[in-house]
This record gives structure tokens, C-alpha cells and sequence, in this order.
């Protein structure tokens, strides 16, 4: 249960089930390619490592002091 | 009750003539904060099929939605503090209806709230025990940066582990499952700007709003504590309505169960007390 509760609030979980499709819908809007790659897979890349780095540093936008 | 009353009364006198003036704004039905919060949650539900069906364009309902949500915490206040209905009346259910619906665009659960809340009433500004603490910061700027950019979210949790609440925790984990998994399935149904620019952005924009004018400001600089003290009046450049009528917050927390709408009214009448108890009352 615990391990359940830290995955659905973890960056990770946020990156993959918000902001992918979030990143892959704007690049659609503004008609953005990324070469051969398709849009979801380099929303997929940009959003996780974005999570990562969130999960990495305990937070989206700064290192809590 | 003059002037002249006030400056020489005893102690058990002042006391006395301050319950007195807090007592005619106690036990009105808010119902004003009633139709605030159930309507105020009914416009932003509406404002999903509106931009969903292309009725209203999305910019125009993040906006609706930014203040809709920043509007929503207010009724749920009061219904914390069991304005509408105390506990045992029969409108009791409706209390804690307003309570709960009133804050869904929030995603918060009322009874974390309220629970938190009374913990802040009883210990605000002791750095160990405000749940609300955390927001102190010298300036606006350094509020902000601190909200946005190192935000401490474990400190409702860790309060109502203290006071032994983890039923009303596992509550606010629900809500919060709830949100993100709405969240996540909008987003992966091709909803995803909506979903963001309706709730999530909005949200934040407006839990930093309603942070700085309940938590910050009438708080700062945060450093006293003591029932005459740990609150100041402030006149805000935005006016009463627009710092969400937190100019006479220290009415609320001298007297929690005088409604809102009536906190303006009842600081009127207790200003000389309050000036001769030395509280800061800013230049309001």
C-alpha cells in the first residue's frame, strides 16, 4: 500500500501519466516535429527526465534548502 | 460602549465588553457563504463542458477557472469552523456538504482542512506546531519563491499524525489519488491542455493566492505568538474583496465563529478594544 501511495505521487508517475501527453499535445498544437522520432516518444524522453531530475532533486523547480 | 468606557475599564471588564460586541455577530446562518460555495463550485464543473464542447475558449476558462478556484476555500472555512450548522443541529449535514463540495476544485479533503486549521488556530506562528508556518518569508517575493519553488508539503500530514488523525490523512491521500488519476486519465484521453489549463495550473495559481492572503500576510512577520498578538489588521492594496477578506482576519481568530461577511462589521465595533490590547491593526 505504502509503495503503492509514494509511486502515485512520485514526480515519475507525474511526468508519465500528466506531463507526456501534456508536452505531446502542445507540440501538436504548435505543429512541432522532432524528426524521425513520433511526438509521444520525445514527449515520453522530455517529461521523464524532467521527472527523474524532480524525483532526484525532491522537487520540480528547486532544491529544497 | 465610549471611548472613555474602553481606556478605563478593568481587565474583567474588558474582557467582558469584548464578548459582549463579539456576541452580536455570532450565530447568523452565512448564508451568503452558503450560495458563495455551492455556486462558486457549479460554475467551475460547468466550466468543463463549456471549453470541452468549444462553447467558451480555453484562455477565457483558465481565467473563470483560476478565479473560481481561488474563490473556493473561503465557504469551506466557515463550514470548518461549523458556522452553517454546529455539531448535533439538524442542518448539521449540510455544514459539512458545504464543507466538502464547496473545496472539490481545490482537491482537498474538508476534514484535513479542518483538522489542520484547528491546529493552526491553536498554535499559530510556533514553528514547530502551525501547520501553516512554513508560508513565513520576509517579503512577498521570498513567499513566492518559497511556494512555487520549495514548496514543504508534508506539513498537514505530519500534523495530523500528531494529534493522532490518521484516518483524515488517509482521507486527504484519497482526494489526492483521486485528483492526479482524473488528472492522468483527462490527459491520456487527448484532454490534456484542458485538464492543465482548468485545474492544474489554476490550482497552483490560486492555493499561492489563497496562501499569501490567509497564511502570509495576516501572519507576518510571524514571530509573535499569544491570542492578542499572533494576527494583525492590514490594509491591502487590493481592497477586502481582493485580499479575500483577510484585512480583518484577526477578528477570526480573536472570535472563529463569526462569519466571514461579518468580520468587517464586527472589527468596527471591537477597533477600540483591540487598540487598547496593542494588537497590530496596521492602518485599517
Amino acid at each position: 500500500m505504502q509503495l503503492l501511495i509514494n509511486w502515485i505521487f512520485s514526480p515519475i508517475a507525474f511526468s508519465i501519466g500528466f506531463l507526456t501527453p501534456l508536452i505531446a499535445q502542445i507540440c501538436a498544437t504548435l505543429d512541432m516535429q522532432f524528426g524521425s522520432l513520433p511526438v509521444l516518444a520525445a514527449s515520453l524522453l522530455i517529461a521523464v527526465t524532467l521527472g527523474v531530475v524532480a524525483q532526484v532533486r525532491g522537487n520540480w523547480l528547486w532544491q529544497r534548502p | 460602549m465610549t471611548s472613555a468606557d474602553v481606556h478605563t475599564a478593568s481587565a474583567a471588564e474588558l474582557d467582558a465588553m469584548e464578548r459582549r460586541i463579539a456576541a452580536r455577530f455570532m450565530h447568523i446562518f452565512p448564508w451568503r457563504m452558503v450560495l458563495w460555495g455551492i455556486g462558486n463550485c457549479l460554475l467551475w464543473l460547468s466550466l468543463w463542458p463549456l471549453v470541452l464542447k468549444g462553447v467558451l475558449p480555453l484562455w477565457l476558462g483558465f481565467v473563470l477557472a483560476t478565479l473560481t478556484i481561488a474563490l473556493s476555500y473561503l465557504p469551506s472555512h466557515d463550514a470548518q469552523h461549523n458556522i452553517i450548522a454546529r455539531r448535533g443541529h439538524r442542518l448539521r449535514w449540510f455544514n459539512e456538504f458545504v464543507g466538502y463540495f464547496s473545496v472539490l476544485p481545490l482537491a482537498n479533503s474538508f476534514r484535513v482542512l479542518r483538522h489542520t486549521h484547528y491546529e493552526h488556530h491553536k498554535y499559530a506562528n510556533e514553528p514547530a506546531l502551525d501547520p501553516d508556518y512554513d508560508v513565513h518569508a520576509k517579503n512577498t517575493w521570498q513567499f513566492l519563491l518559497r511556494h512555487f519553488a520549495a514548496p514543504n508539503l508534508d506539513r498537514y500530514g505530519e500534523t495530523l499524525q500528531r494529534i493522532g488523525r490518521t484516518d483524515v490523512l488517509m482521507e486527504g491521500i484519497l482526494f489526492n489519488a483521486a485528483y492526479l488519476l482524473i488528472l492522468f486519465t483527462l490527459a491520456w484521453s487527448g484532454y490534456a491542455l484542458e485538464a492543465a489549463l482548468l485545474w492544474w495550473l489554476p490550482r497552483h495559481l490560486a492555493l499561492a493566492y489563497i496562501r499569501y492572503y490567509l497564511s502570509w500576510m495576516p501572519h507576518h512577520p510571524g514571530e509573535a505568538t499569544g491570542r492578542y498578538r499572533d494576527t494583525r489588521a492590514f490594509k491591502s492594496r487590493l481592497g477586502n474583496i481582493g485580499s479575500l477578506g483577510m484585512q480583518y482576519h484577526i477578528v477570526h481568530h480573536l472570535y472563529p465563529t463569526i462569519p466571514l461577511t461579518h468580520t468587517p462589521a464586527a472589527y468596527r465595533a471591537l477597533k477600540p478594544i483591540l487598540e487598547r490590547r496593542g494588537c497590530d491593526l496596521g492602518n485599517l
